[in-house]
């Protein structure tokens, strides 16, 4: 569904990606995992086309959307920074986003509906975005991501600053769209976040991407308790002198 | 193009436009109260010229119209700039929607606005303040029109230059002020002193003028306004051509 290939990022000496290769199925969430600085939104910008590429190939679902703008409609996107329209309401908010990914108004208030419900957002629907509250807008955001019923979802730290019942909905929205067939790759630093999504990780670090697999897979691979997820990072992204990258899915 | 997302950018952007209706009302509410004040002084500076049977709104109501309209270029500059203070800029060039349909989309709205606020100032002129239009109203319509291209063209070399509201703030209300002055917006060209009179050409406030002065005191038609807006659309293709060479989608810029 998702397909990255040798995907290199420079700016000016710093190469930040360094020939990235991550392929991600369809209903597969893919926890990307790295040190700050590591390259995660990066990573985000370059695959979503608001960042030009030094060089690699992009596809989702067998087509470039760096190349062929309407291909981005297959693909919806949460930046790490907050990025709502605070005078409009939270349905105007919606329904842009779902114009603008391709969505007929029938299709689109249905999308909303179901989203709002989801996200526990039915009641506010008619309030001003800059009225909710921070975990509201939080889940505002990320649905704002998901109203094209993308194939390809790419959400940068959905949860920062979302109190518990808001990362509790934003999580399960997230395990269900996958589960609907959509390719998520789910930037994090919450690492129970993992293991509640029940998702794939790779650990991106010296500029590829240098573990893939399922936690257990990575916990038997590093001899670390699959338990202790604090641990088992820290062996993740510590071996970045490793010049073998390790495969062990 | 999709006609459907630029359609849903314009609507989008209407709607913000309607949901934080200030600055557009001021635009219009500002130049009736400066209309008011200066109307005997734009009587007096039209007599002064050789004018006879004036009421000053044909000097005030077209200078305010423009002067205010210059201003317009933070308005439109705002559609911009706000995206980026919300966050939303990232998620509008993530979209599928094209950098033309962005633009256009983005533009259009606040260039409606202004050409209705210049529409909305005639009309009150004429009612309120006893405007009398000698000329065509077709010829005034497409002086409005060119006046509002240029303005558009204008802003987004504006917007492409300056990396923050606050510059792009202080740089209009600098050059509205300079460049209003010298078109004659605030006293007909004839009675600025030697060196502004020399300089009022280089001014686009002074061809839009010319234009509108054109038909509403010399009773013009479209033969009359069209060396005005030639000039008017040949700025507006300079600036358009600048925007073009400096403006960067992907630039980030500061709502503060």
């Amino acid at each position: 569904m998702l397909s990255l290939t040798n995907l290199h990022k420079s700016f000016g000496d710093h190469h930040v990606l360094d020939g990235v290769n991550l392929d991600i199925a369809a209903g597969e969430i893919t926890a990307l995992l790295g040190s700050n600085g590591a390259g995660k939104t990066t990573l985000v910008s370059v695959a979503t086309g608001i960042s030009p590429l030094d060089d690699g190939h992009v596809k989702v679902d067998g087509r470039d959307p760096i190349a062929n703008r309407s291909a981005r409609s297959a693909i919806g996107v949460a930046p790490q920074t907050l990025g709502i329209y605070p005078t409009v309401t939270v349905a105007q908010n919606l329904h842009f986003y779902g114009r603008l990914a391709g969505l007929g108004r029938r299709s689109r208030h249905a999308a909303i509906d179901d989203l709002a419900n989801r996200m526990d957002l039915q009641e506010l629907l008619s309030t001003r975005a800059g009225l909710l509250s921070g975990g509201q807008q939080r889940r505002l955001h990320t649905a704002m991501a998901m109203i094209g019923q993308p194939r390809v979802l790419f959400l940068d730290e959905p949860t920062v600053g979302a109190d518990v019942t808001s990362r509790s909905q934003i999580l399960a929205a997230v395990r269900r769209v996958a589960d609907e067939g959509c390719a998520v790759c789910y930037t994090t630093h919450y690492l129970p976040e993992i293991v509640e999504l029940n998702a794939t990780v790779a650990v991106l670090t010296g500029g590829v991407i240098r573990h893939r697999g399922t936690i257990n897979e990575l916990a038997a691979a590093t001899n670390t308790p699959r338990h202790d997820l604090d641990t088992l990072f820290e062996a993740l992204v510590a071996d970045h002198d490793s010049t073998e990258v390790a495969h062990v899915a | 193009m999709s006609r459907e997302r630029m359609v849903a950018i314009v609507g989008h952007n209407l709607r913000l436009a309607a949901a934080d209706p200030g600055p557009a009302v001021a635009m219009t509410i500002m130049p009736l109260f400066m209309i008011t004040f200066l109307q005997g002084m734009g009587r007096a500076a039209l007599e002064a010229d050789g004018r006879t049977d004036v009421s000053g709104a044909e000097q005030v109501v077209p200078g305010m119209a423009v002067l205010f309209s210059l201003f317009g270029v933070v308005y439109l500059g705002i559609a911009f700039y706000q995206e980026h203070g919300w966050g939303t800029w990232e998620r509008l060039r993530m979209s599928p929607a094209s950098t033309t349909e962005i633009l256009i989309g983005k533009l259009l709205p606040p260039a409606t606005v202004i050409f209705t606020q210049t529409a909305v100032l005639f009309g009150l002129g004429a009612l309120l303040f006893g405007l009398d239009i000698e000329g065509s109203l077709v010829a005034l319509l497409a002086v409005m029109v060119a006046s509002t291209v240029m303005l558009v063209a204008v802003s987004m070399a504006a917007i492409a230059m300056f990396r923050s509201i606050n510059q792009l703030s202080a740089g209009t209300n600098v050059g509205a002020m300079l460049f209003g002055g010298l078109g004659g917006t605030l006293a007909p060209v004839d009675t600025l002193p030697g060196w502004a009179q020399t300089l009022a050409p280089i001014s686009p406030a002074h061809w839009a003028m010319q234009g509108y002065t054109a038909v509403i005191l010399d009773g013009g038609g479209l033969a009359d306004v069209a060396g005005p807006i030639a000039v008017l659309l040949c700025v507006s293709l300079t600036a358009a051509v600048l925007s073009a060479w400096r403006f960067r989608l992907a630039e980030p810029k500061d709502w503060t």
